[in-house]
């Protein structure tokens, strides 16, 4: 009876607040109206490289180049991540279709097609950032929380490409590619200074300059930081002296101060002619409040250290009027260090440090010489000079672990988009990669894409992806708690997949995926009965098929719309079990609409996450989250000014743990806000 | 549960009961088509005809609309230009052969049931071919507008271009969202 009255009273106030700023609407739209026009007078006196950055406001057409891909793929733009307030790239994920986040209070984890094993790393989905391969050499993962290395303001936009596309990527390619495509100098044009402050003590700041001359030189240099002390009183059952026998049960259950996220990111990016040079550096601190692994709970020395940072030089030319070529050579660097308390007894720091610096070098050739064809040819190199893994404690020392490696790889690929007839494209690939660790790989993929009006496009794909063991499941052992498997194969996926798109009118969009995948040699932690160490082997087999649906509405008034429902089903082979920590349904509604003569935007969202299953065979409930964000640009001259509340009904819920976890379920933050804004010199 | 549900999704639907979108849609329309007509005069810029498609120096360039008219008062400021030594005409065209004498046509989405007819009996003439309509560089267009981030860009199929005689600068080429080749 108090809760619903309580639930009511959020909806009443919700919609209060709603109402009132309707009322207000005439007002500030007359005083809008005075403050004029952004735009120029005369847009005739404005060059072609001008013209391409008006902003049009309430265009009703959709972006048209999605159609052509032989997959499945979602765009999101820096206006949809302005609007909709989303703060890293894991909050840009939850608004995909099909794809949801899971979080533990250190990493964020990417499930995609009801997929997210608690304990993997993000090992299965490929992370670009312009081309560039951002999955690190001890791990291969790649995380888009405040772990990620790069400001969210950078990005220009994110293209989710669904389905395996290690024909063109090789491994990690699994089930997903996430291509970040960052802005250029252009985009930035002069200083802009950015500053935000938050719920949770969560500040966050930026500094870009940027500068471009037609036919010169174009550059960006960004420089970001971020602080947050994070939620500093969070509650844990499990660790509560009251309710649990634990040995690490202390303090009531309250992890005090140890939720703290500090991170700072610098970004810079230089073309001439074919040229472009960029470097991306980023570090985050993070501590860990769950105390898994039996590390003592509540010491807010627990932290982990992320580091990650490359340099990478393109160069891309047109070769002829059919031909293009784009060659690359890159130099990376990954630093892990992490920092747990045990009590052995006696109370000692142990570190786990990861070190990975490698280089490498790829060449792609695409060319139309050949009448109806596109061809697609790749060759890639890496050498890892670097993997290095080390675990000891400091005081007093005692080395655990001192591993080095040192491996190469190579890979060459060929695909050719034929087209057979005016509404017929074919597309087929294949890319064979050789590995120093377990030999070689080969995989294909198919596309047959029809159009047979217009309006409508009917992709059929076909396509096998596989993920190599990294050299953490590979080579980590400690003879204490985790052996070695030097022997481990990769991981294989075969998946199928129909998809529908249909055009109605010019504004609006529906699609239907209906997918069906086989995976099998998954690499997973298992304990061996004889010794009692753990250790990864090729064991398990997981099946799914599920139904995506999505449709898109562009309104003449300038309100965007998208709601996108997904069903699936994901079980185990052996137990015919539902897997761990995969929801049946997944819903999303986003939607964004202009105000105030165009200055002022609000977004709003709601993500629904079905029920999923934990590791200890419970069930993680399933929830709704409302985030909303009010954007202006203009309000002002030269400022952005944006107000977000996240999870606004304060909705409770949690994630499924991993093993490593004492908590099944881990709770997740409650409402919070945000205060964001942005300065243009 | 259900009716929770319910509420979460009433609550954006408020807004589709509210005031805020009775805003004038012809605003709106009117500033994407002057964009798109501001284009239209820069894109000749970057274009070669050969020399019989323009009778002498005196021949204005001719940009010229076929199908239901879409910019209405957003052409105004590019009838004003001027074209290097020629003056800018612009013509509101009703059949292909009419749209022969133009140098640059803009194909209204209107067109779009007949444009295999109209690519086709355009043939050669070099015309250079624009529109909005989807997939209209797959078709055999010239030039196509797409919108990106609320903005208007452009796909062009130079292969097309070729086949008409026209040559469509390298530098155009290389703003392009995407290019036929």
């Amino acid at each position: 009876m108090r809760y619903r009255f309580s639930t009511l009273r959020r909806v009443l106030a919700g919609v209060l607040c709603i109402c009132s700023l309707l009322l207000l609407y005439p007002a500030a739209r007359a005083w809008a109206d005075e403050q004029g026009e952004a735009q120029p007078a005369d847009l005739s006196e404005l060059s072609i490289l001008d013209l391409m950055n008006v902003t049009v406001y309430g265009a009703s057409k959709f972006d048209q180049t999605l159609s052509e891909a032989p997959s499945s793929v979602s765009i999101v733009t820096a206006d949809e991540i302005k609007k909709y307030g989303y703060r890293t790239l894991a909050d840009v994920l939850k608004s995909v279709r099909s794809f949801y986040i899971t979080s533990e209070r250190n990493y964020s984890y990417i499930g995609a097609r009801g997929f997210n094993r608690p304990g993997d790393y993000n090992t299965r989905i490929l992370l670009l950032i312009d081309g560039h391969r951002a999955n690190d050499n001890i791990y291969n993962s790649a995380s888009p929380g405040t772990e990620f290395p790069m400001n969210i303001d950078l990005i220009d936009r994110v293209e989710v490409i669904r389905g395996p596309s290690s024909s063109i990527y090789g491994t990690n390619a699994f089930f997903a590619v996430i291509s970040i495509i960052t802005k250029k100098g252009r985009d930035v044009k002069g200083v802009e200074v950015s500053g935000a402050a938050g719920s949770l003590d969560t500040y966050t700041g930026r500094l870009s300059a940027g500068g471009y001359s037609p036919g010169g030189p174009e550059a960006l240099l960004s420089g970001s930081a971020m602080d947050s002390k994070g939620n500093h009183r969070l509650y844990y059952r499990e660790f509560d002296p009251a309710f649990s026998s634990d040995p690490h049960a202390a303090n009531n259950g309250i992890a005090e101060n140890c939720d703290y996220d500090h991170s700072y990111s610098l970004f810079s990016k230089a073309s001439w002619n074919d040229f472009t040079l960029e470097g991306v550096f980023g570090s985050r601190t993070k501590g860990i409040p769950t105390a898994p692994y039996g590390i003592v709970f509540n010491d807010t020395r627990n932290q982990t250290i992320d580091e990650r940072g490359y340099l990478d030089l393109k160069y891309e030319n047109n070769m002829g009027d059919r031909s293009r070529i784009t060659a690359r050579v890159f130099y990376d660097h990954y630093k892990f260090d992490g920092t747990y308390i045990i009590d052995y007894p006696p109370i000692t720091v142990l570190k786990l440090l990861d070190w990975g610096e490698w280089w490498g070098g790829e060449m792609q050739v695409t060319t139309t010489e050949l009448k109806n064809n596109k061809i697609v040819a790749g060759l890639e190199y890496e050498d890892n000079i670097r993997q290095d893994q080390y675990s000891y404690d400091e005081e007093p020392l005692f080395s655990y672990l001192d591993d080095k490696r040192d491996t190469k790889r190579w890979a060459v690929y060929l695909q050719d988009e034929l087209l057979l007839s005016t509404n017929l494209i074919l597309n087929a690939g294949v890319r064979y990669d050789h590995y120093e660790t377990f030999g070689n790989n080969a995989n294909p993929r198919l596309s047959l894409i029809y159009t047979p009006l217009n309006k409508t496009t009917l992709k059929l794909l076909y396509g096998t992806a596989f993920r190599a063991p990294n050299v953490y499941e590979l080579y980590y052992e400690d003879s204490f708690t985790q052996k070695s498997n030097p022997d481990l194969k990769p991981e294989e996926i075969t998946t199928y997949e129909l998809v529908l798109e249909q055009y109605l009118g010019e504004a609006l969009r529906i699609s239907a995926a209906g997918f069906q995948y086989r995976t099998k040699d998954l690499i997973t932690l298992e304990t061996d009965p004889g010794d009692g160490l753990m250790v990864y082997r090729n064991t398990e087999k997981v099946s799914a098929n599920g139904l995506e649906l999505e449709l898109e509405n562009i309104w003449k008034s300038g309100m965007r719309g998208r709601i996108s429902y997904t069903v699936q089903k994901v079980t185990d082979d052996a137990t015919h079990d539902l897997s761990v920590n995969s929801p049946r349904q997944l819903a999303k509604i986003n939607l964004t609409a202009p105000m105030l003569n165009n200055k002022l935007f609000v977004g709003i969202e709601e993500q629904y996450t079905g029920r999923r299953r934990t590791v200890a065979g419970k069930h993680a409930g399933g929830f709704m989250i409302t985030n909303v964000t009010l954007f202006s640009r203009q309000l002002a001259k030269e400022l952005e000014l944006s107000g977000s509340v996240y999870n606004l009904f304060d909705r409770t819920y949690g994630d499924p743990g991993g093993e490593e976890h004492i908590q099944d379920i881990i709770e997740q933050d409650g409402r919070t806000y945000r205060v964001k804004l942005a300065y243009h010199f | 549960m259900v009716h929770r549900f319910l509420i979460y999704l009433l609550l954006p639907l408020c807004f589709l009961l509210s005031p805020v979108y009775s805003m004038k849609a012809d605003e709106r329309e009117v500033a994407e088509y002057e964009v798109k007509a501001a284009y239209l005069y820069n894109f000749a810029k970057f274009v070669e005809w050969p020399p019989e498609v323009f009778g002498g120096p005196e021949t204005p360039l001719t940009i010229c609309i076929l199908g239901e008219d879409p910019f209405g008062a957003a052409m105004n400021a590019i009838k004003r230009k001027t074209f290097g030594t020629r003056k800018v005409a612009v013509k509101q065209v009703h059949d292909v052969q009419e749209a022969k004498g133009c140098q640059v046509l803009f194909i209204s989405a209107s067109e779009e049931e007949r444009l295999q007819q109209t690519l086709e009996a355009l043939g050669h003439a070099g015309v250079l071919t624009i529109s909005d309509m989807r997939r209209f560089v797959q078709a055999g267009g010239m030039i196509n507008f797409i919108m990106k981030d609320d903005k208007v860009r452009f796909s062009i199929n130079a292969a097309a271009a070729r086949r008409a005689g026209l040559k469509i600068n390298s530098q155009l080429l290389s703003l392009a969202v995407t290019v036929m080749e």
